[in-house]
Parts: structure tokens; C-alpha cells; sequence
């Protein structure tokens, strides 16, 4: 596989895989690194503004605003990134098995998928996230209900198209299993636009969450989560705007990166695209 | 390339019209006025106008619509409004003259017979009111007269309860909708949680009404609130948030007033999942509620220890409370058999760690005062989950070890009836399960006690002993905050918050 060839790659794509791993390990042991405790109030030391002390200032229970961005970074990060694992991994189930078996398998597991997508999703993600109450592992399971069908179409329909190549049909001959076409056979030629689709859905993800928080339909108080914090600086958005401005700036900052890297990852595996830079490069 | 720079100019363009477009419809909602007095509030409008029905009295009376037989004035006394005057004749025998002028919005005269009939069918639908079916009512003219079947101190006060508004019931067609009521304006329309619209009683019998409509309406949050009134949207906003009113206070043309409420926040303790006190003392030791007034709500909250405001006769001068202090706190834990056996910082018992449901809904300050109270149990040990509500729901079925609520005390500019409420035992609002004899006791004469001294030390007495029992905790009063454009002339804030509207309500 010429694809291993990694100096081929772009700089640009280095650069932000060392940002991105660098952002990981720090939200990984982002508890060890606050400079205060996130959950202490202060209530002699409410509101304050940005000072030396407290870089990003404190919110209105008086506690330090960057102790608690940077502690927030966890559950953001990685509740995006579970939520992405999940919903590719079972969108991608249900879409293979959809394509590979077609018939009235397919027509039964696409009507439920059609269920799926016929709601807005934010709106079906708030319904499911109100009646299950808050809490982070319901806003994700929230998420998910409304994020695996992507997942499942985009698996169905690049499985349809592959399924019919010549070696699928000389693998049927030679006596594999369905699974063992599925996994070893469909999968790895199916897997690169799924890798670019779930990149480029991690922000979207934290949005998600971020959103559902931002409603009082995520993280419980008074966890550490951007958006919760976002909502709650909004009562104070015009006395002191520091503590819904600097949870917003970094999680636009944070998004931006997966984005980017997103879009890095699919010029690279995306053979449809046009400037498919590993082809090019290995032409 | 150029594609690209060309579809950049275009989302631009959208994004400018778009914005052009949001602007221009604000405007046009700012610059609409048809004379109209709009007080905004994120809790302006009930699912109905009956004043029978539960709280919502308040409503109307606030409204400016319906007014009750007495009216409780600054010092929360009870002062002739429908009725003229009224006389003690014996225990339990009180003879009311009603005022001769006064007439219904239909231009009906306010009779004897009316109000009797208005004011038995209040006992009937409203648990509070129950009292009213045991009395035997007799009318001659324009005088009532009333015979309890126990002595009932307080039954004065109780006509002053918005839900003893005097009702037209024989013409009334939709008391859900538009109830026929007495004050200075009627209703035009009635849109359910969401605005109520009220137009000039033109036979108001207190005189001429100045402004020719009113309007309340439903507001979703504080800021938006604040803003509409930045806007012009609303000229009245009413039961800001401290945040909210800070935003205003140096604004132009805006007026914010504070006014000292009886509305606490009272916490229960619930007595079945917390039997040990030693646990809900530590936790009463354990609250600072002078950072979280002073400091943390910077004011909008007067720190407490018992349910009644300093400016009435039943403030908690004399009580003996528990006062913070962290070590105390701590103590009281440890000798309780609670250690932090694992070094989390929480206390355990028997391997289990101390774990607490505080339980809230989203009014007024509430949730900042549960953040806090988190925090600093936290600090003696104590992992308080924080259970956040839309309404107070939690109370009916249990669901709390500490529970919030937003309460006025005195309602009626009296005490009586909230202490019996939430002490007595199987009352409407005991939902800690509260039960001592002794207090039970002390409640029921209370209700029979006409002398005011005597009552003064009753309550007392009974608020010391709920508190020596660790039932209940008051974090502190309420200050509400009302902020209103200059202009607007003849609006009340009384400290039980249901007088908003007067005739001479101008702008």
C-alpha cells in the first residue's frame, strides 16, 4: 500500500496532526493542569475581569474562568469523539449490511434510517434529551440517534457500488463468508470516505453537545462543559462579557482545528475530490 | 479562483441582507405603540384568569382587574378596599359592611348576596380556601355576617388572599377567560401563558381610570426581558434577575427599583430520606448565607434565619440559630460516625459515601444559590447532587433530600397559615414530612389566638423549635427588582408583589 508513504504527506497535514495530538494529550490531563479548582466558588471574588491572576477572569460564582475552559476541554473533546466512534461504527453496520444483503433487509433497516432522517435533527435531539433528562451520557445518546443515519446511508450506497466489483463476485466463488466479504472485503474499500466523513463531523459533534448544554439539556451543573458555560455567561453579557466570550473563543478555536484537519483528511482519502494529493503524489 | 471570490461576494450579500432584514424587523416591533401600558415578565401570564384556582389570584389583582374585599397596605395591614368597614363581634362572629358604590365592570352593584356567593365557590375550588365552606354567612343590605365555627383570628387577612377576589359568579360566562371583576380594567383578551390584554373599566366605581389598556406579556428570559425594555417592547419590566437589573441601572430613561419582598427561600429538609439530624445540621452550619447574599447575589438577596422580613412584627430578631462556621460543620459530622475513610473529601458512614439531592427549579436566584450551597458543603465533606427543575414539581412526590423553594410567608400579611402549611402535619405544603407534637399544638392555637403579642411570641416559638429540630432553613428575602421607563406613572410595588395596576397608571 503506497498510502503508508508518509513523507509524501503535506506539512500542512503535520502541522495540524501535532496540534490536534498536543490538544488531546493536554485535555487528557487537563484536571492535573487548571491553575485553580474549576468547581471552588469564591463568591468575594465574583465577575472579575481578566487580570494576571485569573487570565480569562472569573464567572459569577467566582470561579477562574480558564481552570474551567481547560478542564471543560475533556468532556468537549472526548465526548465528541465517543459520540463520533459510536455512530460511525453503527451507522456503518447498519449501511453495509443494508448494501451487501439488499432485498427486503435493506428496504426494513433504510425505512427505520428514513424514520431517523425525516426529523430535524437538533429538534429530534432536543425531544429525545428532554424526555430522557439531562445529563451528558443522555445528551450523547441523544446525538447518536439523530448522527448514525449519515453514517448508514453513506455506508449503504458505497457498498452498493462496490459490491458488484470483480473481486467481491471472485471472493463469493472461492467460498467466503457474507461477514468475511463485509469486513475484510467491503470495508477497507468502503473505509475512506467514512474516516473524511467522521473528521469533518467531530465539530460537529461538539456543537451538538455544546448546543444541548447550552439548553440545560446536557452536562448537570456545575460540570465544566463549553457550552454550559456559554449559557451561563449569557446573563452577564453586557456587565461582563469575558465569561461567555472566552469559552466561545476557544471552542470556535478548537473546532476550527478538526475542521481543518477534517478537510486535510479528505483531500488526502477522497478519491471523488479533485485534488486527491496522495494520488497525485503516487502517480 | 475567481468562482470562489465570486460565491464569497455573494454569502456577503446574503449575510448583510439577512441582517438588514432582522434589524428592520426589530424596529418596526420596537417603534409599535397604540397607547397600550406593557408590563413584560418571565412569569406574566397563567394558563388561566380564574382567581379561584390556586395561586393564580394574583394575577388578576395584579392585573389591575380584581380586587378583594380588603387591600393590605405598606406595613402589611389589612385596609378597606370593597368593604367599608368591619367588626369584631365575638370570636367567632365577624360582621363586614361592604362599600356602597362599589360596582362590578358589568356595572353591577357589588351586594351582600354577590359577594357571599363569590366567595363560597373560592371554598370550593381552592384548597387554601376551604375554611369559607364551614362558614355560616348571613346578609342584611349591605352588611355580611359571619360565623366560624372555630375562632378564626385571621379571617380578615385572609379576604385580603387574591384569591378571595370578588367575582361576579351569577354573570360571569368563562371565569377561565374573562372573569367580571371590580377594577379599574377588564379583560379584552386572554391568551393562555402568553398575554393577557386588559381595556378601561369605564364604570370603575373608585373614579376615573387614566390609561385606556394594559398588557402582560410572557417573556422568555431575563435578558430578553431586559432588552425589551431597552427595546421600548415593554415599559414595565418586572421580577428582574439581579443580572439583568444591573445591565439596566445606568440606563437612560430607565428607573430600577428594589423593594424588600416576604418571599424567602425556604429550604426543607425531607425528613423520611434524612432522618439523621446531625447530617441537616451540619448541613444548616454548614451554608454561608451571608457570602451567598452579600456576596455572591451582591444584594438582590437579604440573608435570614427565620420566614419573616425584619419590617413585620414577626421578624427573627430573638430566634437562635445556627450560625456558619465550617469547623462546627465538621464536627457535628464527624461525631456522627461520618469520615472521609477514601480521601475524596466526601464523608462516608458505613462505607457509603454522604451524598445529598438538592433539588430546584429555575426562579429567580435559585440556581446560583444551589451552586453555591454545593460548594460549600462540598467543603465540610457533604456531595451534594444538584437536581435542577422547571417548576417546583419535585415536592408532590418526594424527590429531594434538600429542596428550595421560592415562597412569600406572608401572603396575607400573616403568618398563621404558612407556618400551619409547611409544619403542621399532613398539610398541603408539608413535603418534608415534618411532625412535631409540640408545634402541631402551638399552630392550632395560634389560629385561635386574637392578641397580637401573644401571637408574636407563638410564632416564635414555633419557628425556634422547627429550627432547634433542623427542619427548615431560610436562606434569605427576596429584593425584587422592578425596572420601569421614567414615564410611567401610578405603579405600585408592594411588597407582596400582587398590587401592580392602579386607575392612576399612566405613561
Amino acid at each position: 500500500m503506497k498510502r503508508k508513504n508518509a513523507g509524501h504527506l503535506p506539512k500542512s497535514f503535520w502541522i495540524l496532526v501535532i496540534l490536534i495530538s498536543l490538544l488531546v494529550v493536554f485535555s487528557l490531563f487537563s484536571k492535573h493542569l487548571t491553575p485553580y479548582d474549576p468547581y471552588a466558588t469564591e463568591p468575594s471574588n465574583v465577575l472579575q475581569p481578566p487580570s494576571a491572576a485569573h487570565p480569562f477572569g472569573t464567572d459569577g460564582h467566582g470561579r477562574d474562568l480558564l481552570s474551567r475552559v481547560i478542564v471543560g476541554s475533556k468532556t468537549s473533546i472526548f465526548s465528541a469523539f465517543a459520540l463520533i466512534a459510536m455512530t460511525s461504527i453503527f451507522g456503518t453496520l447498519i449501511g453495509m449490511i443494508g448494501g451487501y444483503y439488499g432485498g427486503w433487509v435493506d428496504a426494513f433497516l433504510m425505512r427505520i434510517t428514513d424514520v431517523f432522517l425525516s426529523f430535524p435533527d437538533i429538534i429530534l435531539a432536543i425531544a429525545v434529551a428532554g424526555v430522557l433528562g439531562g445529563g451528558l451520557f443522555n445528551a450523547i445518546l441523544a446525538l447518536f440517534l439523530t448522527t448514525w443515519t449519515q453514517f448508514a446511508r453513506l455506508a449503504r450506497s458505497s457498498t452498493i457500488s462496490v459490491k458488484e466489483e470483480a473481486y467481491i463476485h471472485a471472493a463469493k466463488l472461492s467460498g467466503c463468508s457474507s461477514p468475511r466479504i463485509i469486513f475484510l472485503h467491503i470495508l477497507p474499500n468502503i473505509l475512506g470516505a467514512l474516516i473524511v466523513t467522521a473528521t469533518l463531523h467531530i465539530s460537529g459533534m461538539m456543537m451538538g453537545i455544546a448546543g444541548l448544554s447550552f439548553l440545560g439539556l446536557g452536562v448537570k451543573v456545575p460540570q465544566a462543559e463549553w457550552g454550559s458555560m456559554i449559557s451561563e455567561g449569557r446573563k452577564y453579557l453586557q456587565t461582563a462579557p469575558w465569561v461567555a466570550i472566552y469559552p466561545s473563543v476557544v471552542m470556535v478555536a478548537v473546532m476550527m482545528l478538526f475542521n481543518l484537519f477534517g478537510d486535510q483528511v479528505r483531500d488526502l482519502l477522497d478519491p471523488k475530490h479533485g485534488k486527491n494529493l496522495l494520488k497525485r503524489n503516487t502517480l | 479562483m475567481r468562482r470562489k471570490v465570486l460565491l464569497l461576494a455573494l454569502i456577503l450579500i446574503l449575510a448583510i441582507s439577512l441582517i438588514a432584514g432582522c434589524g428592520g424587523g426589530t424596529s418596526s416591533g420596537g417603534k409599535k405603540d397604540d397607547g397600550s401600558i406593557v408590563f413584560g415578565s418571565t412569569n406574566a401570564v397563567m394558563p388561566t384568569l380564574d382567581p379561584a384556582v390556586d395561586w393564580v389570584g394574583w394575577y388578576p389583582v395584579r392585573y389591575g382587574v380584581g380586587e378583594t374585599l380588603f387591600k393590605l397596605d405598606e406595613s402589611l395591614q389589612p385596609a378597606p378596599w370593597l368593604a367599608e368597614s368591619y367588626e369584631n363581634i365575638d370570636p367567632n362572629t365577624w360582621k363586614i359592611t361592604l362599600k356602597d358604590k362599589a360596582t362590578f365592570s358589568n356595572g353591577e352593584k357589588v351586594t351582600g348576596e354577590k359577594v357571599v356567593e363569590s366567595l363560597k365557590r373560592v371554598g370550593e375550588i381552592n384548597s387554601r380556601a376551604a375554611y369559607i365552606q364551614d362558614i355560616d354567612f348571613s346578609v342584611e343590605g349591605n352588611t355580611i355576617t359571619m360565623k366560624t365555627p372555630e375562632p378564626n383570628a385571621t379571617l380578615i387577612y385572609n379576604f385580603c388572599d387574591p384569591y378571595a377576589t370578588i367575582v361576579d359568579v351569577a354573570n360571569t360566562e368563562d371565569f377561565e377567560n374573562a372573569p367580571i371583576c371590580t377594577g379599574p380594567f377588564k379583560i379584552e383578551s386572554f391568551d393562555p401563558e402568553t398575554k393577557a390584554v386588559m381595556v378601561k373599566n369605564e364604570n370603575y366605581w373608585d373614579g376615573e381610570v387614566k390609561s385606556q389598556s394594559v398588557t402582560y406579556i410572557d417573556v422568555s428570559d431575563f435578558n430578553t426581558l431586559a432588552m425589551s425594555l431597552e427595546t421600548g417592547e415593554v415599559d414595565v419590566a418586572l421580577e428582574l434577575s439581579p443580572e439583568a437589573a444591573e445591565s439596566l441601572k445606568d440606563k437612560e430613561g430607565i428607573v430600577v427599583s428594589q423593594t424588600v419582598q416576604p418571599r424567602t427561600y425556604q429550604v426543607y429538609f425531607n425528613m423520611e430520606t434524612m432522618p439523621d439530624k446531625a447530617v441537616r445540621e451540619a448541613v444548616m452550619t454548614g451554608i454561608d448565607k451571608q457570602a451567598i447574599c452579600e456576596e455572591q447575589l451582591k444584594g438582590a438577596v437579604t440573608s435570614a434565619v427565620g420566614a419573616f422580613p425584619e419590617f413585620t412584627p414577626y421578624n427573627d430578631k430573638d430566634l437562635k440559630a445556627r450560625i456558619y462556621d465550617i469547623e462546627k460543620a465538621k464536627q457535628i459530622l464527624a461525631d456522627a460516625g461520618y469520615a472521609d475513610s477514601d480521601g475524596d473529601g466526601i464523608v462516608e458512614k458505613d462505607g457509603k459515601p454522604l451524598t445529598l439531592q438538592l433539588s430546584i427549579y429555575k426562579r429567580l436566584a435559585m440556581e446560583s444559590i444551589g451552586t453555591e450551597i454545593q460548594a460549600q458543603l462540598k467543603k465540610i465533606g457533604i456531595n451534594v447532587e444538584l437536581k435542577v427543575f422547571e417548576k417546583s414539581t419535585y415536592f408532590e412526590p418526594g424527590d429531594f433530600d434538600i429542596g428550595m423553594y421560592s415562597i412569600v410567608t406572608m401572603p396575607i400579611g400573616e403568618p398563621s397559615k404558612f407556618l400551619a402549611d409547611c409544619m403542621m402535619e399532613g398539610e398541603t405544603a408539608n413535603y418534608g414530612h415534618y411532625n412535631n407534637p409540640q408545634v402541631n399544638d402551638k399552630l392550632k392555637e395560634l389560629q385561635q389566638t386574637f392578641d397580637e403579642d401573644k401571637r408574636i411570641a407563638l410564632v416564635a416559638e414555633i419557628q425556634q423549635t422547627a429550627i432547634d429540630d433542623a427542619a427548615f432553613d431560610y436562606i434569605g428575602f427576596n429584593n425584587m427588582m422592578v425596572a420601569a421607563k421614567e414615564s410611567v406613572q401610578g405603579f405600585t410595588t408592594h411588597a407582596n408583589d400582587y398590587y401592580h395596576v392602579t386607575k392612576d397608571l399612566t405613561k
